[in-house]
């Protein structure tokens, strides 16, 4: 019965060391996995910046005069187009 | 007498250890499992600081401005380092320079914080040495147009805001920081316990700013353009919707030092004759003057209290619309004269001159008005001048806003919106009428004058072939320290109402020390022209298309003859212009392509008025020259290769409209 008893006692005992083993190791991957979602989202938000500084106006208007030999219409070559009275364009 | 066998004694001894034993437990547990259970806990957990998002700033049209995002400090203990090579190796790779590497391993120094933040993907090998302590921190991340930056403002590595938005709506962007409990396991990582905790930061609210993105770098790109060709000390450029007091564009520039300030704010000028629109409407406001009244200029020059006052157009007598028209120092004087001092101080006083706008910028001026009974004999004429006095772009952009909107005077913001995280309204800009300062009749009576001021008077350079625009162009001398009004030097201004006939954009460009050529009218009104081409020409410039379409005009106006006494500084500010300009030319057109409208266009019989520049590329030099001069064009020739002519050929323009011609040397 003693042996019995110790027997449950082991099993009972690895039972909870081997759950709370795989917990630790569930909870580093998730902890990894949080790191890694910051990490990817700071990288988002750098090469997002990097898309809006380089279709700035800044960055594309000399280029575009520069190499596509490109200008601005003056104001007499702009057409408004003006919507109809019954509100349709 | 009982003898115990050696068993029992050694039974009892046990017993007894087993009583201390449970004992000592007891204590332990009962006694002190408090003092304990701390002891466990300031030992297995790590608490720190949570920092919060700072919040996001966008630009009106939902462009971000400025963001966070989560970068890395990295710590280094030395004498926890087990392998120097890899991380001498580690942080070379990183950039780190060569005396931070140094100090990283020396073992006399316990703790070494580099001084770079670093993105996590970067420090990923670097972070699994021994010896490496990465700490997350909040980074912004910020849009590279430095005229935006200069508004946003920025923060010190310590995350402390140093000017603009961030400070001034630091509360608000902020958010609240948390703390966190984090269990560690014997080597220090981080061990997911049940008894770990965290407080949750609540992150910053949103500020969504009036500024359109594409017109401020308009703004900035035409000023800068401006700055250098005239070799002036510096400029502004405010863009201001008169209808709402949005700031829709505010460009500071100065050259030879990397001002952080936003200047159109802080910086107050003597605005000179920008001012005078505001006398006239108050001599038509108070029923002392109608536009047609004829009042002697004294051949343009006046003597008053020893002091001699000229007018660059001289004529023996002008009516008040001439007097606006013209820009005539003594026509105002003159007619300024109707006016008490107090009431020359409280027109002043009620556009806003002398008292901030209360936009929230850190540093914003005041400007200065001083009060009539400080006046000296002089400062009557003076105030009505634009002189003695001082404001700033942005106030006098305000009250311009007045007479575009009618006579009244906004208050001028640059904060649309404030949502929080979760996307709910905290605040949203509604236009804030201040007072009215002119009935409607006068303040429209006062922008058919500021028409004729671009129209045929002094700022002609403003005009555009396809809208009318109304303004009002100041020169003004400049006061060096300990030296006064020091000669050749001036502030050029020109401040526009575009269109006219419903102002959706009060410019203001202003330029510092010019020394090419200084009058507002031929260097600060072309600058506006190219400000309002570009922003029709953009894609989204906060203007009401439609609008425009309805004020369209129907034949575009040829230039008016020039002043004779502005003969003289024509070319150089004709060069200085060409410069602004934009400086490739068209393609060569093709077949026409026909569009049908949906109605019958205006412009039509424009066509006859007007005439396309012709192509002349490919021509010689002299059979250019002539067919432009056929085409009834005057030339102007330049140097700048592989680009024909400015404007570019096929653009409409009036008969005797100059040309530049480039050519190679």
């Amino acid at each position: 019965m003693i042996a019995g008893g110790l027997v449950a006692f082991v099993i009972v005992a690895a039972a909870v060391i081997a759950r709370r083993s795989y917990g630790h190791s569930e909870g580093r991957e998730l902890t990894s996995l949080q790191r890694r979602k910051a990490a990817l989202e700071s990288e988002r938000v750098r090469l997002q910046q990097q898309i809006r500084d380089a279709s700035s106006r800044s960055v594309i208007v000399p280029l575009a005069e520069r190499r596509l030999g490109m200008h601005l219409p003056t104001e007499s070559q702009m057409i408004m187009l003006r919507a109809a009275p019954n509100g349709t364009p | 007498m009982v003898r115990l066998s050696r068993v029992s004694v050694i039974h009892a001894v046990l017993g007894v250890f087993a009583v201390l034993l449970i004992g000592q437990a007891a204590r332990v547990q009962l006694m002190q499992g408090k003092e304990w259970a701390a002891k466990a806990q300031r030992q297995q957990f790590n608490r720190r600081s949570l920092t919060a998002p700072r919040g996001n700033i966008f630009d009106a049209a939902g462009n971000v401005l400025v963001q966070s995002r989560e970068m890395f400090r990295i710590s280094v203990a030395p004498n926890e380092v087990k392998n120097p090579t890899a991380l001498s190796r580690e942080l070379r790779n990183l950039g780190i320079a060569r005396e931070w590497i140094k100090a990283s391993l020396d073992k006399r120094k316990k703790w070494v914080t580099l001084p770079e933040m670093f993105v996590a993907s970067d420090i990923a090998q670097l972070v699994t040495l021994a010896g490496i302590h990465p700490d997350a921190v909040i980074s912004r991340e910020y849009t590279t147009a430095p005229g935006v930056r200069r508004i946003v403002g920025s923060l010190d590595p310590q995350g402390r805001p140093l000017g603009g938005i961030e400070l001034a709506l630091d509360s608000v962007l902020r958010g609240d920081s948390a703390i966190s409990a984090i269990a560690r396991d014997v080597r220090g990582r981080r061990l997911d316990s049940p008894e770990s905790w965290a407080m949750v930061p609540r992150a910053g609210n949103n500020v969504t700013l009036t500024l359109n993105r594409d017109l401020q770098e308009i703004c900035e790109r035409a000023l800068a353009r401006a700055v250098d060709s005239l070799d002036a000390s510096g400029g502004d450029i405010v863009v201001l919707n008169p209808n709402t007091g949005d700031v829709l564009a505010m460009a500071s520039r100065r050259r030879g030092q990397k001002s952080v300030s936003i200047t159109a704010v802080t910086e107050p000028f003597e605005p000179g004759s920008t001012l005078k629109p505001f006398i006239a409407a108050a001599l038509l406001e108070k029923g002392r003057a109608r536009t047609d009244e004829v009042i002697n200029t004294h051949n343009g020059q006046l003597v008053i209290n020893k002091r001699t006052i000229t007018d660059l157009h001289k004529a023996p007598q002008m009516n008040l619309a001439d007097v606006i028209r013209f820009s005539s120092n003594i026509g105002i004087v003159e007619f300024g004269s109707r006016l008490t001092p107090r009431e020359k101080f409280e027109t002043l006083r009620d556009i806003g001159v002398g008292m901030a706008t209360g936009v929230p910028l850190p540093g914003e001026s005041n400007g200065s008005l001083t009060e009539p009974a400080e006046w000296s004999a002089q400062s009557g004429a003076s105030v009505l001048m634009g002189y003695e006095l001082a404001v700033t772009p942005l106030q006098l952009a305000t009250a311009y806003a007045s007479l575009a909107n009618g006579g009244e005077l906004l208050q001028p913001h640059i904060i649309k919106e404030i949502r929080s995280p979760d996307g709910a309204v905290l605040y949203e800009a509604k236009p804030r009428v201040l007072r009215r300062v002119f009935s409607e009749k006068i303040a429209n009576q006062v922008r058919e004058l500021l028409r004729s001021v671009v129209d045929s008077g002094t700022a002609i350079k403003a005009d555009l072939a396809a809208y009318e625009v109304a303004g009002k162009s100041g020169t003004a001398r400049r006061t060096e320290k300990g030296k006064g009004y020091v000669a050749g030097n001036y502030t050029a201004s020109f401040v526009g109402l575009f269109p006219a006939q419903k102002p959706q954009y009060v410019v203001l460009v202003k330029l510092d020390s010019p020394r090419r050529s200084y009058y507002g009218g031929e260097i600060a009104a072309p600058v506006t022209s190219v400000v309002l081409r570009a922003a029709l020409a953009a894609r989204d410039a906060a203007l009401d298309r439609g609008e425009l379409a309805s004020v369209e005009r129907d034949v575009p106006l040829a230039p008016p003859e020039k002043l004779p006494a502005r003969d003289s500084v024509d070319t150089v500010a004709t060069v200085a212009t060409a410069e602004i300009l934009p400086r490739a030319s068209e393609p060569v057109p093709g077949a026409p392509t026909v569009f049908s409208l949906p109605y019958r266009r205006k412009t039509e019989t424009a066509d006859r008025s007007l005439r396309p520049v012709p192509d002349v590329r490919g021509l010689p030099l002299r059979s250019a020259v002539r067919a432009l001069h056929k085409a009834g064009f005057r030339v102007a020739l330049g140097t700048t290769i592989g680009v024909p002519t400015i404007p570019a050929a096929g653009t409409l323009l009036a008969p005797g409209s100059l040309v530049k011609l480039q050519h190679t040397p």
